[in-house]
């Protein structure tokens, strides 16, 4: 059946037919071909060789690959890229000694090298050599001191004085009318929050405001972040602009700016259009050109505007260090030495009334947000010769009336004035010129000179945190203190006075530390930063858990977590949505409730074993402090569940006998995959043997015929191992929340209705605390259980389980009302 | 929140709270009543501040420890609801030391200010004042070793003290002393004496020596 193939070959006998004539146009585009090519071969010659190989005989000499200086000069950089290429590079450099290094003019330049990618703050020198330095938000910031300073920044917080840096955080400039800026915050912000940002009490200057802010009419989805801000005091005369600065933090600012260049509609300055003037007397009969393009090569801060609204970003641009503890008062009362030489009335009132606050026992006692402006002379010149602590002055605590009245000019600083800025920032005594003066005119060491009551004053603005103010959350005046905003340069010279004033540095930690004792959260899991915090830290998780050998993983599908390393909010809210339907805004949104007078009902709810209001919307997530009722750990990313009757039962026989066991554990779920997993692994180890030993097989058949030595094929099975990961990966952990349904509310023993997110031992409870955000799906679920068992306790409780643990344990819950403030 | 189990005096725990301590519902709502920490006087370890959540066991032994470390007296400040576990533990302390301590206790009223935050943005903050009753007690160990220390004409007196009686705007400010002051006052008192102690002893060996001499003299002749 087979055709039979003709085959054109002479020598078969086959016909060729030779043609007559060729083409000339034909003929030419194939020597055009062969020359392009002939010529792409002569500049790029595709040769094995090495260049001083292709050297004629007479011009090689000997180790000439070693020694590039024997080739002749204009091969040399041809042949360093050829040696740099195989990996054998011929002339590594060695490091330049220490000592050229250290050299103050290239350190600098190293120093300027690598800021390229995270920038430094002022004090960065002084923290990198003491602290654990972490990358975040295009910043280089300290984390935790290298010391162990846990317990002891705890201390400060509470009894001393704790100093952070918090220079990181954008200064954003509005400039524009009262009612423009009002109109368009209003699109941002919302009044269910709190105060707006145009409130009576802040717009005087007098008060630093907290607002939340989301995406233009988005609210309340698409949150932003928390901003503080203030406003410019006004001064007399001027009444038709008004400044605000909002502080932004870093980890949502450029998502925040263009947030309100969109809302104000603003332009970039940086390019911009201008009328061009053209002399009136010459006489074009072509259309003249009417507009010229102006272009800024800097631009040293962003700089946006529509109409007579200015947007300024301002970074990099002040120092702000926060201080937390009552001792922070004695602190900045012996580094702050108010500059009094040839002042105005309003420095000087200023200064009383500084001086008068820095008295009082805690910051606490004044007008809570409080704004003051000083002038201080040099703080280089109030540093005592060792560190010591700063101790009270002796005299008489004023009295009350610094808190109801305070100086109209007391918020006023030249620090808004960028002229100002910019002044001190060039006139600044620099150490080095400092130092090089005391040495000249010092006659005693330690006593103060004559040339230093010549050195400018530094404005600084103080900003008085109240601490916490609700004293069913969180005992009064925790956590309270001053933000000092000092200019640009004057950074380590102040951080260097405070510290030496027994002032303790902290860094990130902190903050997530000072958070969590305060019983709230800086960044909320709705907000940029929640959301990227929560997936660096699940991903930190993963690896770690996929780090640890097989027998000392946990076995989350046998625990029943359904999502292990990361809260899964999206389908949390999903499970518990009570109208399902086509209304529902889109699967997957949630947001954390900021609506302050429907969390006060919600609390009185809880409190007097009432149903929920109706108008709790059903997608939200409540914030909830969690207290451990006896014995327990919890750590980050544990699960809230309601309990059943019979956990409450079961709380009355442990509460008579007084055991301290787990109300109730898991029960251990059968673990379909660790056959397959078993299976899985066999095989693959077969499959590589299996693949070796053909190799093996394969060299030996080929050593038979050949002269040379052979070595074995590269193995070339990464693919393979790989996918073979990724499959082991998948059979460990449990399946993904987001394929079935109630996958996360029904996913071990007792219903599901929260998460924790920070967790850890409270040192001013005594206790474990959290801080977690449950449902109000699941809260409604928990007060109706309550009203069958009759349990009468005075705070509703829940079941808190690890997601390491089978334990479930009881904690009592209370709704955090200051979700929207920030206190801390 | 509570955190230990209540001690005597400890603050009542009412279950239902209708008046929540931020809010206030009486009237239409129109601010919100933030407190403030209420002054104090003096910071230092002899002057302890008695609050209704501290672990009353663990009060006492600061106290105690306080006192044996060899500090002569110390000052309990209770105020408002913590005036009878302040009371308590003066009691069991004085009652535990078998009569090693005496005390001896001053009334007072605090001035605490609230502030009202406003809720809406056309109000600005206000203020609102009002009077909570001190306690001061002062316990000092009155045991042998410390018979020798001179009693003082006036014990140093309690700050921000405003007498029961109406008191006068600015007489607090002079009735009122620091406990540093005091102190100060108490060392100089005990350096005056010192140096009156010196001299009176110069005076002596001078008049010994002179008495000596004479007697020589009257031997000589």
């Amino acid at each position: 059946m087979s055709t039979q193939k003709l085959e054109y070959d002479a020598r078969m006998g086959g016909k060729i037919i030779l043609p007559t004539h060729v083409s000339t146009y034909r003929y030419a585009a194939g020597a055009v071909n062969e020359i392009e090519g002939l010529i792409t071969e002569a500049l790029n010659p595709v040769s094995s060789k090495l260049i001083f190989q292709l050297l004629p005989k007479h011009m090689r000499r000997r180790a000439m690959s070693h020694h590039p200086k024997r080739l002749p000069r204009k091969y040399r950089h041809a042949h360093k890229n050829q040696m740099c290429k195989g990996g054998n590079d011929p002339v590594i450099r060695k490091r330049p000694s220490r000592k050229y290094r250290r050299r103050p003019g290239n350190l600098l330049k190293e120093y300027v090298r690598r800021q390229r990618k995270h920038n430094w703050l002022e004090t960065h020198i002084w923290h990198a050599k003491r602290f654990h330095m972490v990358d975040r938000w295009g910043y280089r910031l300290a984390n935790a001191s290298c010391d162990k300073t846990y317990r002891a920044c705890y201390r400060a917080s509470v009894q001393h004085c704790l100093l952070q840096d918090i220079s990181y955080y954008t200064c954003v400039e509005l400039q524009g009318s009262l009612e423009v800026l009002r109109n368009g915050l209003a699109r941002m912000t919302s009044p269910q929050c709190g105060l707006s940002v145009t409130a009576r009490t802040f717009l005087t200057g007098r008060r630093e405001g907290t607002v939340e802010l989301f995406v233009d009419n988005k609210y309340p989805h698409g949150a932003l972040q928390r901003a503080n801000f203030m406003w410019r005091p006004l001064d007399e005369g001027e009444s038709a602009t008004r400044t605000l600065w909002l502080w932004l933090h870093p980890s949502a600012a450029q998502a925040t700016i263009e947030q309100l260049l969109r809302v104000f509609q603003l332009q970039s300055r940086r390019q911009q259009t201008l009328p061009l003037q053209e002399e009136p007397q010459k006489e074009q009969t072509e259309k003249p050109l009417r507009f010229w393009t102006q272009t800024k090569a800097f631009e040293r801060h962003a700089h946006y505007s529509h109409g007579s609204l200015q947007l300024l970003v301002l970074r990099q641009e002040f120092n702000r260090f926060r201080l937390t503890g009552p001792q922070a008062q004695r602190v900045l009362a012996s580094s702050l030495r108010a500059h009094r030489k040839g002042q105005l009335e309003a420095q000087s009132t200023q200064a009383d009334y500084c001086e008068a606050a820095f008295q009082l026992h805690s910051p606490n006692e004044l007008l809570s947000n409080l704004i003051m402006g000083l002038h201080i002379v040099d703080p280089r010149l109030q540093r005592p010769s060792k560190r010591t602590k700063a101790e009270p002055r002796a005299g008489a605590a004023p009295t009350g009336s610094l808190l109801f009245s305070q100086p109209e000019c007391l918020p006023r600083s030249p620090l808004w004035q960028r002229e100002e800025r910019d002044r001190l920032a060039r006139d600044i005594m620099s150490t080095h010129a400092y130092q090089e003066l005391r040495q000249q005119h010092a006659v005693v060491p330690g006593q103060p000179c004559a040339f230093e009551e010549q050195m400018q004053p530094v404005p600084l603005l103080l900003i008085q945190r109240p601490g916490s103010q609700d004293t069913k959350y969180k005992r009064l005046g925790y956590g309270c203190g001053w933000d000092v905003i000092a200019p640009a340069k004057y950074g380590m010279a102040l951080w260097l006075t405070l510290t030496m004033w027994g002032a303790r540095p902290g860094g990130l930690r902190e903050f997530d530390s000072v958070a969590r004792e305060s019983g709230g959260e800086q960044h909320l899991p709705d907000t940029l930063a929640g959301v990227k915090l929560a997936s660096v830290a699940a991903e930190e998780r993963r690896a770690r858990y996929f780090r640890l050998p097989p027998n000392k993983r946990t076995n989350y599908r046998k625990l029943a977590v359904a999502s292990p390393f990361s809260a899964p909010w999206k389908h949390l809210v999903r499970d518990w949505r009570t109208t399902d339907g086509p209304t529902k805004p889109g699967i997957g949104s949630y947001h954390v409730l900021r609506h302050r007078e429907l969390l006060e009902s919600i609390a009185d709810c809880l409190r007097q074993r009432q149903p929920l209001p109706d108008v709790v919307p059903d997608d939200c997530l409540i914030q909830v402090q969690l207290r451990l009722k006896a014995r327990g750990h919890v750590k980050d990313n544990a699960l809230i569940c309601l309990p059943s009757a019979a956990d409450y039962k079961r709380s009355w026989r442990q509460i008579s006998r007084n055991e301290q066991a787990p109300v109730h554990m898991e029960p251990p779920q059968p673990d379909l995959n660790e056959r397959t997993r078993k299976e899985l692994r066999s095989n693959h180890k077969l499959k590589l043997k299996r693949l070796r030993a053909r190799r093996v097989r394969e060299k030996r058949r080929l050593q038979e015929t050949a002269t040379k030595r052979v070595h074995i094929r590269a193995a070339n099975t990464a693919s393979l191992v790989r996918s073979h990961l990724l499959e082991m990966c998948r059979l460990w952990l449990p399946t993904d929340p987001a394929e079935t349904r109630d996958s996360v509310r029904r996913q071990c023993s007792r219903e599901v209705f929260g998460y924790v997110t920070t967790a850890g031992f409270s040192f001013t409870e005594a206790t474990v605390c959290a801080v977690g955000y449950v449902t109000s799906g699941g809260l409604q679920q928990l007060l109706t259980n309550l009203e069958n068992t009759k349990w009468h306790q005075q705070q509703p409780m829940c079941l808190v389980r690890d997601p390491d643990s089978h334990d479930y344990r009881w904690a009592s819950l209370q709704v955090n009302l200051n979700v929207a403030v920030q206190t801390f | 929140m509570e955190s230990n189990a209540p001690e005597l005096g400890a603050k009542p725990r009412t279950k239902n709270i209708n008046s929540h301590s931020g809010r206030n519902q009486g009237d239409g709502a129109s601010h919100r009543v933030v407190r403030k920490l209420p002054p104090r006087a003096a910071n230092d370890r002899r002057n302890i501040y008695i609050t209704s959540k501290t672990d009353f066991k663990a009060q006492q032994k600061r106290c105690k420890e306080l006192l044996n470390s060899g500090v002569k007296e110390i000052f309990l400040h209770c105020m408002g609801y913590s005036i009878t576990r302040g009371l308590n533990l003066a009691l069991r302390l004085i009652k535990n030391s078998e009569g090693a301590l005496g005390y001896t206790i001053n009334t007072s009223t605090i001035q605490l200010v609230d502030e009202l935050h406003p809720l809406c943005d056309e109000d600005d903050i206000t203020f609102r004042q009002r009077n909570n009753s001190a306690l001061h007690i002062r316990i000092f160990s009155n045991n042998l070793f410390n018979i020798d220390v001179p009693q003082l004409p006036a014990p140093p007196a309690l700050p921000k003290v405003s007498q029961r009686e109406p008191p006068k705007p600015q007489q607090p400010k002079q009735q009122h002393q620091h406990p540093q002051k005091a102190n100060f006052k108490k060392q100089k008192a005990k350096a005056a004496k010192k140096q009156k102690a010196k001299a009176a002893k110069k005076q002596k060996a001078e008049a010994a020596k002179k008495q000596k001499a004479e007697a020589k003299k009257q031997k000589n002749t």
